[in-house]
Formats: C-alpha cells, structure tokens, sequence
C-alpha cells in the first residue's frame, strides 16, 4: 500500500489552505461575534473551483477525485469557518444531481452550484426527525404535471439562497427526492439558526406551502428518497471528519505554539511532563483519525459505499477532535477560556461533529446493526 | 519572446528545524515550496509573457520531490519544466549548482530573458543568478524591483539600501528579482489538476546534460560548509525614559533612523 500523498494532493492542500487563510479567516472572526456570511466570499469560493471538486469538468466543476476533496475540505476547515459547510453542501447536492439526475438536471444545477451561481441544499431534517425516513412529515402529491410539496425542513444550510433543495418528501409510505428551486412560490426560511461555534453559518428553517414543481424534477425515481440519502449521507460523514481533522490540527498546532511561549519559572511549560504528555496524546490521536478518514475516502472514491465505514470513522474522529479540543484548552489554561485565544472558537465548534449528519449515538446504531444482522 | 525561470525548491520556513548538534537544517519529512522570490520571479515572466506573447520555461535542480514546485509552476502558468535531478549533484555549492544549470541551458537553446530570484531563504547567498549569468555570458541586472520592456531594451529599477538605480540593457540578460516586484498569483484547483495530469516534466541526470564529474557534487564545489550554527539571541532594548512626549519623540527618531518607518 502506497500511504504517500501524491503531487497533485498536496498541491490541492497547499492551494485550499493558502485560500482559507488569505480569503476566510479575515472574515471568521467577525462571523463569531455574529456577522453574517458575506456574500462575496461565496464568489471567491466559486471562483477557486472549491464548489464543483466532485463534479465533472463538462459541467464546470473540477472532477478531483473523493480523497483530494476530502483533503481539501480538511485544510479549508484549518481555519475553523462556516464556509466549511457551504463547501460541502454544494459539493455534495452537485455530486449527488450528477450521479443520480437527468442531463437535463445536471446542466441546469450541476453547472449553477459549480460556477457560484446556485447553492444546493439537502432539505431532510424536519422538526421531528433528523434521520428516521418513517417519520418525514412533509408530503409530496402529484397534480397533474406538477408535484405539491407541503412541509417545514430543519436546520437546512443554504436554505435561504437560490439554488437547488433536494427536498425528501413523503406520498403516502414512499420517500422521494425533489428537486426544489429555493425560493420560489411558496418557499420561505427563517433567519439562521445561532449555532454555539462555527457562528455565522447560514442554516435556516424552511417552509414549503403549496410549493409546485415540475414533476421532471424528482430525482431518480418515485420512491428511491431514502436510497439517494444514504448515498449521499456515507459522503457527509466523511466530510464532517475531515472538518474535525482540520480542527483537530489546528487545536493541536495552537497548543503546541502556546506551549512553546507560556513560561513558568522561567521555562515554557513545554518541558512539563504533563504538557508533553497531552501533546503526545494530541498528535497520536489526531494521526489516527487522519488516516482512518483518508482510508474511508479512499474506499469510497473507489465506488464503494462506506456505508459502515463511514459511520465508524465518523464515531472515532469527530470524539477525536472533541477530546483534542478539550486538551487544547487544559494546555491553554485559564487563558483557554478566554475569548482571546483561538482554542476557545476550536472548543465550541469541536461538539458539531458528533451531532451534524448524524449523531454519533445514529452511528453506532448503524454499525451495530449492520455487524450483528 | 523565450523567458527562462530558475526555482529552487525549499523547506516551508515554518516548519524548519535545526539538528541541535550540527546545526544544519533537519530537512525530512518538511514539506517544500518554491523559494518566495524565485516565485516573484516566475509571476514577472507570466506577466512578461502575457503582455509580450512567447514561452516560460522553468528550471530547477533538486531531488525527486522538487517536481512539486515545478508541477505548482506549470499550475501558475509556466509552459515547460524542466528537473535536473541525479545523485551525482548532491552536496553541490553555488558554483557547481550554476554549472549543472548552465549545461542544462545550453541543452535547452536560447533565451532572451533569464529570470531568478534574489537568494534562497536556505542558502541565502544570492549567488547563483549572478555565476549563471557569468557562464551563460549575458549581462546581469541584480535585485530587480520593477521592469519595462520595449523594442529589446529592458530598463530595470534595482532596489538597493535606502536607493533606487535605474539600469537599461539589450536583452538578453539574466535578472535577480526582488520580493517587492509583485505578488504572485494564486491557484485554483483547475490549475492544479491540468498541470499534474496534462502537463509533462522533463527530468535529466549528469550524463543527458554532458556534465563533468568533476564540477558537479562535492567535488566540483569551490566552497565547503565547515560549520553551521544559530547565534545565541542577545537581549537587547532601548528604554525610552523621561515625559511621554519626549519618549514618543526620541522612538519615533529611532525607529525613523533604523528604516522601520517612513
């Protein structure tokens, strides 16, 4: 087995990395204290190809390849920003319409998402569910030649933005996929959800009254709802890692630097054996879970589904970076719990992974369930 | 018009560190990029090109991994790489370094622009634009912070300590650029992926260049690293005492007569 990145991997790194540091990180700061997304960041975003990885270049995007993407979405996430979500929801409603959506379908929204001009959603979560299929609330009837969707979609990312929702909808006992065009009649979201870290991230609630939509706009076919969404889900885990690995590293680098300065009797407190020992901890913990998100990636750019895989690896990094995070600020001390140092923004975002696409108690049902059948 | 760029690939400064005992860089595992101003110096020759029309041809003599910073030089645009690469070549100084890419050019033809950058933030020496020029026999324009180009003539402003000199040559000529001449484009992932995957490199040992055993490596360099070492950190501070407007104003002189502020 070849563990080597190759050229063009860590030039994907370097690039996505050297971005979220010029671009971004100006802006994450006054996004914590509660600015919203500014819109030209999602323009820039476009313009360095970072919206269309997974999408073929005929289409506009890029067509990277799962792992690079994953790599990408890693050191973009360095910087501990909501444009982390935004890169991964439309990367991965323009993934999911290439794979599974007409030609039709793919030229319209798969070159919008790519060029910046349109954002995907994935419109699943309602009030009262955030993963059972069986208790989806929102209907979907056929009238004539158009769909009628009624219903409230949670915490939908990008929900207020133009552009593509797959929306899960049920009719009667089958669960379809959508094709919604935010923000037309009937479409309207809440303002964005306040989350506790990555602040600023445009998550809204959605409402659909009476929303018509062309009945070419299902994706697939009638009753494959809950397929498409595991499809798509096994790749959000997976991308949810790789946001824990990039704040993983940046706990672990800021703890480092701090250890380095922070002096006591005239020493850093890096020489203190319990400083090292968390540092160590840190490291080896954060080694693991890179490659373990890296092999799941792999695997996954290989064609397969991950679909128990992607669960396990996401049980393991995202508590990861939760511990690292946690370690972080114990290395930082009081300060750590200062808003002045950036191991206070890693903490609280740290918890999002074992939540966000999936809770990790969802995860462990999953792998259970597919170990013991 | 044919533009030549000579990189060097070197370790990330960031992540540097130093061999406690031989003071030399610990070099493994620390990932390269490509020397900030020979950087500046590929960007000025993409802008040359754009506004004069020809071909980039970058250069660089490393190991095996140095094909990363000419892989991100074709991302930024550059037409041609070429990788000078051979076991024979290790351990050579500034001169040997300036003969093996001297050989590689007489290889690759003509050139009416050379372009470099001022010094290596490894090496630090700022001596390899300047021998290669030597060798080539072609004029040389040393820390270049602005150029025009017109009718052949190329005037170039150099920026030295507290001046500006203005100097005019017909090409071609050899130029060391300074960091101050631009700001380097970035990359998109698109860039990347066309340079890794549609791009080629050529690669060349001591034997495709005719080189001689005995200018190359060890035993062709002029000059030997006896020791290196980092110089222990003197503290040192000014105490600016007395009224605040006092010691405002006698800080402000300093900081005037060390060129830290206008």
């Amino acid at each position: 087995m070849d563990f080597n990145l190759t050229t063009e991997q860590k030039l994907i790194q370097k690039a996505t990395r050297d971005f979220a540091e010029k671009e971004i990180a100006p802006v994450v700061l006054e996004m914590e204290k509660g600015a919203p997304l500014p819109d030209n960041v999602i323009e820039k975003m476009a313009k360095a190809k970072l919206l269309g990885m997974l999408a073929p270049r005929k289409y506009g995007g890029t067509d990277t390849g799962y792992l690079a993407y994953i790599m990408a979405n890693e050191q973009f996430s360095y910087v501990i920003t909501a444009c982390s979500f935004v890169m991964v929801v439309c990367n991965s409603i323009a993934e999911a319409i290439n794979r599974f959506g007409t030609e039709e379908q793919k030229e319209k929204y798969v070159r919008g998402i790519c060029e910046g001009k349109l954002m995907g959603s994935l419109s699943f979560t309602e009030p009262s569910t955030g993963s059972d299929p069986k208790a989806l609330a929102t209907t979907a009837v056929l009238a004539g030649d158009h769909w009628v969707i009624n219903g409230t979609k949670r915490f939908n990312t990008l929900g207020a933005y133009n552009g593509p929702a797959l929306v899960f909808a049920r009719e009667g006992d089958s669960v379809h996929c959508i094709i919604v065009d935010k923000n037309c009649e009937g479409w309207s979201s809440s303002k964005p959800w306040d989350f506790m870290g990555y602040r600023g991230t445009p998550t809204v609630d959605s409402f659909l009254k009476d929303v018509r939509v062309p009945i070419g706009n299902l994706l697939l076919e009638k009753g494959k709802g809950f397929e498409i969404l595991l499809k798509i889900i096994s790749g959000a885990r997976i991308s949810s890692c790789a946001r824990s690995l990039g704040l993983g590293q940046a706990a672990l680098d800021e703890s480092i630097k701090y250890a380095k300065q922070r002096t006591r009797r005239g020493s850093p407190i890096a020489s203190m054996m319990s400083i090292q020992g968390m540092i160590a901890e840190m490291a080896s913990r954060l080694e693991a879970a890179r490659w373990l998100t890296y092999r799941t990636a792999f695997l996954r750019e290989k064609g397969g589904d991950v679909l128990l895989e992607s669960a396990m690896t996401k049980i393991f990094v995202t508590r990861t970076a939760k511990e690292l995070a946690d370690m972080g600020i114990q290395i930082h001390g009081a300060y750590g719990f200062t808003k002045d140092f950036k191991i206070e923004r890693i903490y609280r975002a740290a918890k999002e992974g074992e939540i966000v696409e999936g809770s990790s108690e969802i995860q462990r049902t999953i792998v259970a369930s597919m170990l013991l059948a | 018009m044919e533009i030549l760029v000579c990189i060097k690939q070197v370790p990330a400064s960031s992540e540097v560190k130093v061999d406690s005992q031989t003071g030399a860089l610990i070099r493994e595992s620390v990932s390269g990029i490509i020397n900030p101003t020979d950087r500046n110096a590929l960007e000025e020759s993409l802008r040359l090109k754009a506004k004069h029309g020809g071909n980039v041809t970058v250069l660089t003599m490393g190991p095996q991994q140095a094909e990363e910073a000419l892989r991100e030089a074709l991302a930024m645009g550059a037409d041609k790489a070429v990788l000078l690469t051979d076991r024979l070549f290790a351990g050579s100084d500034t001169a040997a370094t300036s003969y093996i890419l001297w050989k590689a050019v007489q290889k690759l033809g003509k050139f009416d622009l050379t372009l470099c950058g001022r010094e290596s933030t490894d090496g630090v020496t700022a001596q390899v634009g300047p021998q290669l020029a030597e060798l080539l026999g072609i004029p040389q324009i040393t820390f270049v912070r602005k150029i025009e180009l017109k009718d052949g003539v190329l005037r170039a402003e150099r920026g030295l300590k507290g001046a500006f000199e203005t100097v005019e040559g017909n090409l071609p000529l050899l130029l060391t650029v300074n960091k101050e001449i631009n700001i380097s484009r970035e990359i998109t992932i698109d860039d990347i992926l066309t340079a890794c995957r549609e791009k080629e490199i050529i690669s060349w040992g001591a034997d495709d260049i005719g080189a001689e055993r005995s200018k190359i490596g060890l035993e062709g360099s002029l000059t030997v690293m006896l020791r290196s070492y980092i110089p222990a950190r003197e503290k040192k501070g000014v105490i600016f005492a007395g009224p605040v407007k006092d010691a405002v104003r006698d800080l402000v002189q300093e900081l005037r007569k060390k060129q830290l502020i206008p």
